[in-house]
């Protein structure tokens, strides 16, 4: 895909620039330092929400880089996840970047965790320090609640085809996007 | 894209759509379906997807360092991952990686910490199109399966900590390459209750043409006590073995063929006291095993175990050095 280079200069809440290259205009980026969010990354202050807002403003500016700094953050606090058994410290949410630098440490503290004692009935717990997509309930997916049907005989190659024609309006076309990352990324829109 | 929509994993494909035609009922997709699908239904899952999320440089530890599901691109560079398995509680300890789309993990640490080491899923439940390049394993078993696809393993460091049970790396999918990978194991795999592996490709449910490739990766410091140990099993169709260096000690074979149209080819292996490369395809015979250097004490360099059928054996161009019997035809 040609890539068209732009630069996207957005002012949030602080104050590093990033460089978006990108074919179309799906979303800018901003640095954020999660010290403006009053962590203190001490390993003793439980930084969690500090990080987490920071996460949050990134993906609310529609992308972007929270950057750590080199120090142990403490994540001493936790929250639910939609699967009554597993919790999580820290949720990336789309189009953002969590970045470190040399050797930052997040470590779950002794509070970071729900106990499995408190969950009626759970064979297993699920604690976890970085989570990424869907909040772990992975059958999100089949829980759509309306499922369309494929012409079978058109499965098996570049495109496929609804077995009522007119069902693929519900469908959009995603975009593409690449900014400064480690890889080319695929843009995908929410509807 | 299901195959079905009920039960637990299921077979599935996920993509992105880059063209509708509503008057055809036509859409285009970014990731062509790879899988034969009898009864395909379609789910909009857009609302629920995660996308363009990536974490580099950062050590995370706790119970579960790192939990994806449900996202399309992520990818996880130059951290480490931590497991505490100290935590114990009943706490989940494995990284999560689940339904995940497009993804790269390159240059990571993935282990435990502070307690024993731990069984690690590297990406299960249609996880497809992904990347692990440069990574270090510090694990009992390292796999992934349950439908994944185009799954590239290249250049990783695996450090088994064997539990005498499993396999050690399991790879299961389609179009999988498994190249320039180093396999060690730490202390002795001395087999037991699992299949006692080192490393195997393990072919999905369901799959159709599965293809795998597993080359040009040293397996070294592999040491083994008891017959069963195998150091590569091939269980998947038409899978190929190429340019391995397999070093065991003890009584493990070093290459198993246990389904139709393997390529062994060019392997180096040198072993102990068990059989270089041993066929039983007990289905569906045919394999080519060309080119390889076995050395070892054994009794048999090459056991073939099972006849061919349609298209044989070919086997030729190996050097064959040590064993009490360089080749035994045996059929059972």
């Amino acid at each position: 895909m040609k890539r068209v280079p732009r630069v996207i200069l957005v002012r949030l809440v602080s104050f590093s620039i990033v460089v978006c290259f990108h074919a179309a205009s799906v979303f800018a980026a901003i640095t954020i330092g999660v010290a403006s969010y009053g962590e203190k990354c001490n390993g003793v202050t439980d930084d969690r929400s500090a990080i987490q807002n920071a996460l949050n403003a990134a993906y609310a500016a529609g992308g972007g880089t929270v950057t750590l700094p080199g120090s142990t953050c403490l994540l001493n606090s936790f929250a639910p996840s939609s699967h009554p058994w597993i919790f999580y410290n820290r949720h990336i949410p789309s189009n953002v970047t969590l970045q470190g630098t040399a050797g930052p440490k997040r470590l779950q503290g002794p509070n970071g965790r729900q106990l499995i004692g408190n969950i009626p009935g759970a064979s297993y717990i699920e604690n976890t320090v970085v989570a990424g997509g869907n909040d772990f309930a992975s059958i999100h997916y089949r829980n759509v609640g309306v499922f369309y049907s494929l012409n079978a005989s058109t499965v098996g190659g570049p495109s496929v085809t609804l077995s009522a024609a007119a069902q693929a309006a519900n469908f959009a076309v995603a975009t593409t996007s690449r900014c400064t990352s480690t890889r080319m990324m695929t843009y995908y829109r929410p509807r | 894209m299901y195959e079905y929509t009920n039960d637990d994993v299921l077979p599935a494909q996920m993509s992105q759509v880059t063209g509708v035609n509503v008057a055809s009922g036509q859409l285009t997709l970014a990731d062509p379906v790879i899988r034969a699908f009898a009864t395909p239904s379609l789910a909009n899952v857009t609302s629920f997807a995660t996308h363009d999320v990536a974490i580099n440089n950062v050590i995370v530890q706790g119970a579960t360092p790192l939990a994806v599901t449900e996202a399309f691109n992520f990818s996880a560079s130059n951290n480490q991952f931590l497991s505490d398995t100290s935590i114990g509680g009943g706490n989940f300890a494995q990284l999560e990686l689940n339904t995940v789309e497009h993804f790269t993990f390159a240059g990571n640490t993935i282990a435990a910490i502070n307690g024993p080491h731990i069984q690690q899923e590297l990406c299960q439940r249609d996880s497809q199109n992904g990347i692990w390049a440069g990574n270090t394993f510090e694990d009992t078993t390292v796999g992934f399966g349950e439908y994944a696809a185009n799954i590239t393993m290249t250049n990783n460091h695996i450090y088994l900590h064997p539990d005498g049970t499993g396999i050690g790396v399991s790879l299961s999918g389609m179009n999988v390459l498994f190249n320039g990978n180093d396999v060690h194991t730490v202390g002795n795999q001395t087999g037991g209750s699992g299949w006692g592996v080192l490393v195997a490709d393990v072919s999905a449910p369901s799959t159709t043409t599965p293809t795998l490739a597993i080359s040009e990766s040293p397996i070294i410091r592999f040491n083994a006590s008891l017959m069963e140990i195998i150091a590569l099993l091939l269980t998947g169709h038409g899978a190929v073995a190429s340019g391995n260096t397999i070093t065991a000690t003890g009584s493990a074979t070093g290459v198993y063929v246990a389904d139709a149209f393997a390529n062994v080819t060019n392997n180096t292996i040198q072993i102990g006291a068990g059989t270089g490369i041993m066929l039983y395809t007990p289905l569906f015979d045919a394999a080519t095993v060309t080119g390889n250097t076995l050395s070892g004490t054994g009794s048999f360099g090459n056991y073939i175990g099972s006849l061919p059928a349609a298209g044989g054996y070919q086997m030729y161009g190996n050097i064959i050095t040590g064993f009490a019997t360089p080749m035994v035809i045996d059929p059972h």
